[in-house]
């Protein structure tokens, strides 16, 4: 049995054909492809992941690398798998929507205002959802899936430094809206500032 | 909070208090249930994907077994089908293109080896055993494969010269299938030319037209 304090040890032993080491790697990364789906897809995160870890179990054994190199992996994959959902829903007929369901899409920053009353996990991936494409899916490969900036900028074709700014872009806009909704705490802090 | 600086090097910590921090813990809190209600599936397929499983095993190895697997369908229809054919009577035509109807209207001499053997090329037998009509020449060049036609039985029964054609006999019910039977093209034609022959029987030296054709075979001259 492999410790499961050491995801490396776990990787290695799932690549070896170690169900057990795969359970677990399975609960430790599948909240963070969640959510990073939840921002892409929305609410057809579930299924979408869904695909991707059939995905993952099936070419686990062919992958070569440590668990930096498996959350990128999986990222990666559940990232490919996202943008096949989005690609078929463009090619599908647009289905006119009514003027009501119209005025709820507009309403972003009321959204992330209603997130910001309690905040979830649900709420927190709402509010981060709420930035623009380009900083919410830095902000969650950096911070949520754990991802550094060279490898984020691998999954999305895009160069670390761009990564870094798009993530910090992002951060401070979600101080500055979380500060709009509580004045005690008022600009970004120095820690924010380190992240640059 | 500990977190790594967006270049990977340094750990970024947000002290307490921080407007983000309370956002970013609810981001990366640990997995609800509902979250991970895809567990089982993900191993079932993770154990499915084990090699050496039924479906298992690399893609060479699928594709190979598919491969197998179609050349094995495809045999087991292949013969089904003829024994089933065979078994039906489906098979009584011939499986390949039909009978060389041009070499057997070049060779008449070798239609009418069997019944004429012994005969002379003059023959006092009837020209139109020589007449070098495709119709009436072509079963006894060709093994006949089994006709659908009901002639069929009795032509083999028929020795000598009409295999394709019945005999006129004295029965009546035979005499009206006879009459039947003789609207086939091939037999109305052969009677046609009997009725020729028996009102105009060729002079000494008279040739036909098919007996010419045996007398240019080189087998025949020499």
């Amino acid at each position: 049995m492999v410790a499961p304090e050491d995801p490396d040890a776990l990787v290695r032993a799932a690549r070896s054909g170690d169900e057990d080491a795969f359970r677990l790697l399975y609960r430790r990364q599948q909240p963070a492809l969640l959510r990073y789906l939840r921002v892409l897809v929305g609410d057809d995160a579930e299924d979408v992941a869904s695909e991707a870890w059939l995905q993952i179990a099936r070419d686990l054994r062919s992958f070569s690398g440590d668990w930096d190199g498996f959350r990128g992996w999986t990222a990666t994959i559940a990232r490919h798998r996202a943008m096949d959902l989005l690609r078929a829903q463009r090619r599908r007929p647009q289905v006119s929507a009514p003027l009501e369901q119209l005025d709820e899409v507009s309403a972003g920053d009321d959204t992330a205002d209603r997130a910001l009353e309690l905040v979830t996990t649900d709420a927190a991936i709402a509010l981060i959802a709420s930035l623009p494409p380009e900083m919410a899916e830095a902000v969650m490969l950096r911070v949520v899936v754990g991802l550094d900036a060279r490898r984020t900028g691998e999954i999305l074709g895009r160069r670390a430094g761009a990564v870094r700014t798009a993530a910090y872009r992002g951060l401070r806009q979600l101080a500055q809206r979380v500060a709009a909704r509580d004045p005690v705490t008022s600009s970004p802090g120095p820690a924010l500032r380190e992240m640059r | 909070m500990d977190r790594e600086d967006l270049d990977g090097v340094r750990p970024i910590v947000l002290p307490p208090g921080h407007p983000l921090s309370e956002v970013l813990a609810a981001a990366t809190a640990p997995g609800t249930a509902h979250e991970l209600a895809g567990e089982e599936a993900a191993v079932a397929a993770f154990r499915a994907a084990a090699p050496g499983r039924v479906g298992g095993g690399s893609w060479p190895a699928r594709l190979l077994t598919l491969k197998l697997a179609a050349a094995a369908l495809a045999t087991t229809v292949t013969v089904g089908g003829m024994a089933l054919a065979a078994n039906t009577g489906a098979l009584r035509e011939p499986a390949g293109p039909p009978a060389p109807v041009a070499s057997t209207a070049v060779v008449p001499s070798t239609a009418v080896v069997p019944s004429t053997a012994v005969v002379p090329s003059t023959a006092v037998v009837p020209s139109t055993a020589v007449v070098p009509s495709t119709a009436v020449v072509k079963p006894s060049v060709t093994p006949p494969p089994a006709s659908p036609k009901p002639t069929a039985s009795r032509k083999s029964a028929a020795p000598s010269r009409t295999p394709g054609c019945p005999r006129r006999s004295t029965d009546v019910r035979r005499d009206r299938r006879w009459d039947r039977d003789r609207r086939e093209p091939s037999c109305r034609d052969r009677h046609r030319r009997e009725r020729r022959s028996y009102q105009h029987r060729p002079a000494s030296g008279e040739l036909f037209h098919g007996e010419r054709a045996v007398h240019r075979m080189p087998s025949r001259v020499g």
